[in-house]
């Protein structure tokens, strides 16, 4: 069960968009080592978890790295508001 | 307070009470970090209710018009991420 909350965690604001800089942070969403498989490594994990403290433990660290989504897509998609704004994509 | 400011604070109280809660998994018995825990909670219900008051729903079931939770700006976009 998900409950979402309109709003970030922490302000996100770029005030210098980069292309270069924008690929390495999509990759932080989805990538190898991004925060969408950390999530659901965790998630995944506490299904054999056999102690109950962990099991909440294991819940609780993958909701937690789920709230981190929005923040490497949150200034992707502002650097990609700025460069269609700027006519480079 | 302005509204980065008030977001600022219901995001403080909500990362507290995110950390009592984590801890409280690992150390279930522990009353007086529960205690801590509950304060923070009652915090974090008085800034939502501020919130929520001045610049609409933060969750869908917040508000009784389901076109006040679909206004713009959303988080992702430039205003919404900038609060």
């Amino acid at each position: 069960m998900w409950n979402y909350e309109k709003k970030l965690q922490y302000p996100v604001k770029i005030k210098n968009p980069n292309p270069k800089y924008a690929q390495i942070i999509i990759s932080q969403y989805g990538g190898p080592d991004g925060e969408l498989g950390a999530s659901l490594r965790y998630l995944s994990q506490r299904y054999t978890m056999p102690y109950a403290e962990l099991k909440g433990l294991l819940t609780d660290i993958g909701t937690e790295v789920s709230k981190w989504h929005p923040y490497p897509s949150t200034p992707h998609k502002q650097c990609i508001f700025e460069f269609q704004k700027n006519g480079d994509i | 307070m302005n509204r980065e400011e008030l977001l600022r604070k219901l995001s403080s109280a909500q990362f507290a009470m995110w950390e009592l809660h984590m801890y409280l998994d690992t150390h279930p018995t522990d009353a007086q970090a529960m205690s801590l825990y509950r304060k923070y909670e009652k915090k974090r219900n008085e800034l939502k209710k501020e919130y929520e008051d001045r610049y609409g729903p933060l969750t869908f079931n917040a508000s009784d018009k389901a076109a006040e939770w679909l206004e713009n700006p959303w988080p992702w976009e430039a205003e919404g991420g900038r609060d």
